[in-house]
This record gives structure tokens, sequence and C-alpha cells, in this order.
């Protein structure tokens, strides 16, 4: 199921991230293009250098088990 | 009927887990939260709450296993995305708690979608043998 909606995230549950463990990061267009530990940084970044793109954004968990 | 998938995700060298992701969108930006059935209350980090305008209130105590700490209450509206537009389900007033940024920690919480406001208005099944799972809209 890959469409347009859905391209980011199957691209994101597809692969492995582990270089941004406990970062937040912004996809476009399946490639990383922003990575800070605090999402207001974060889409700060992408706003001011993708000017009106939306990106995909979620948090890349640490190595370690979660509660 | 909406479908979401397990991403497989390294816990340790070698360690995977497999966890719940939805689709999601907040002010036309997608995110991929972890849906938890055991977690009461869908939970956000402060930088999240400031970044979307999601105002805090009321404090109220987050107990995690052992430790519990402050937090802030507030709700917010989610869409859940489909493969199609007309497949979303958009579910608001979605309670969740805010958890304050820590001198000592640099790090943002993550964003937790839990019971209260989405698995009562949902049949959310999961199947990790087919790697996927369900949510589907209960009409009250």
């Amino acid at each position: 199921m890959s469409n347009t909606r859905t391209t980011n995230y199957d691209w994101y549950i597809e692969n492995n991230f582990n270089e941004y463990a406990s970062e937040w990061i912004a996809i476009i267009n399946k490639r990383v293009v922003g990575h800070e530990k605090n999402i207001k940084t974060l889409i700060k970044f992408v706003q001011d250098k993708y000017h009106g793109k939306k990106p995909a954004i979620t948090k890349v968990e640490g190595m370690h088990k979660i509660l | 009927m909406l479908t979401y998938k397990f991403a497989r995700e390294e816990i340790g060298k070698g360690r995977y887990t497999y966890r719940p992701k939805a689709l999601i969108e907040i002010e036309g930006n997608q995110f991929f939260p972890i849906v938890d059935s055991g977690c009461d209350t869908t939970v956000i980090s402060e930088g999240f709450a400031d970044a979307f305008g999601i105002k805090k209130g009321e404090k109220t105590e987050l107990k995690a296993f052992r430790e519990g700490f402050e937090v802030y209450q507030g709700k917010f509206n989610i869409r859940f995305l489909g493969k199609e537009q007309r497949l979303d389900e958009v579910l608001t007033d979605i309670p969740c708690l805010i958890v304050p940024k820590e001198k000592e920690y640099d790090e943002d919480a993550d964003l937790v979608l839990g019971i209260a406001g989405i698995f009562d208005k949902s049949k959310i099944s999961f199947n990790l043998n087919k790697g996927k799972f369900t949510m589907q809209r209960i009409l009250n």
C-alpha cells in the first residue's frame, strides 16, 4: 500500500533508523531531512529550510525496551 | 477500516521488538505514534504541545512503573490517515498528558496514543503475526 499519503510511513516501517536513536526525525519524500532531540527545534529547522513543506515527523526510540 | 503496521525495532545487539505504529496527521504534519493499549491516556511532550498550540491545563500525576511525576492535562484533535482521504477518521478532544521539559534531559518525550478518547471510540485489533493492526470507528 504505497501512495503519496503512506509513502513516508511505509518507508519508515521498512527501514532502520538506529543512527537517530532518541531523536525526532523529519522525513520528506523518503529522505530524513532533519533530526533533533527537541521537536520544536526540528519543526523550525524544516520550516526555515523547506518552506511550506509539511514533513512526516517521528521519534526514533533508543535501543532499549520501553514500558 | 484503517490498517496500520508494526515496526520492527532494535532494542539491543541482535534483539528486536515490534511496535504498533499508526499514521496520523496534526496540522498537516504526519506522525507515526505508538498505539499503546496499556497506557491510560495519550502522552505528549511539552515541546510537542508548544509546537501545535495545545494548551496546558491543570496539573496531575503520571505514574510510570514505580515513579510518579507531575504533568499537565490537555486535549487535542487527531486525524487518523487511511490509504485514501475518504477512509480518514478524525477524533476530537482526545485527552492527553503533557510531560514538562526537564533541565537534566534535552530529549523530548515520545508521542504515545493511549486509551482515553481513542480506544473507547474505536475497535482496535492487533495481529502481530500479520504485522498489522486495524482500527474501526465505533458509532455511538
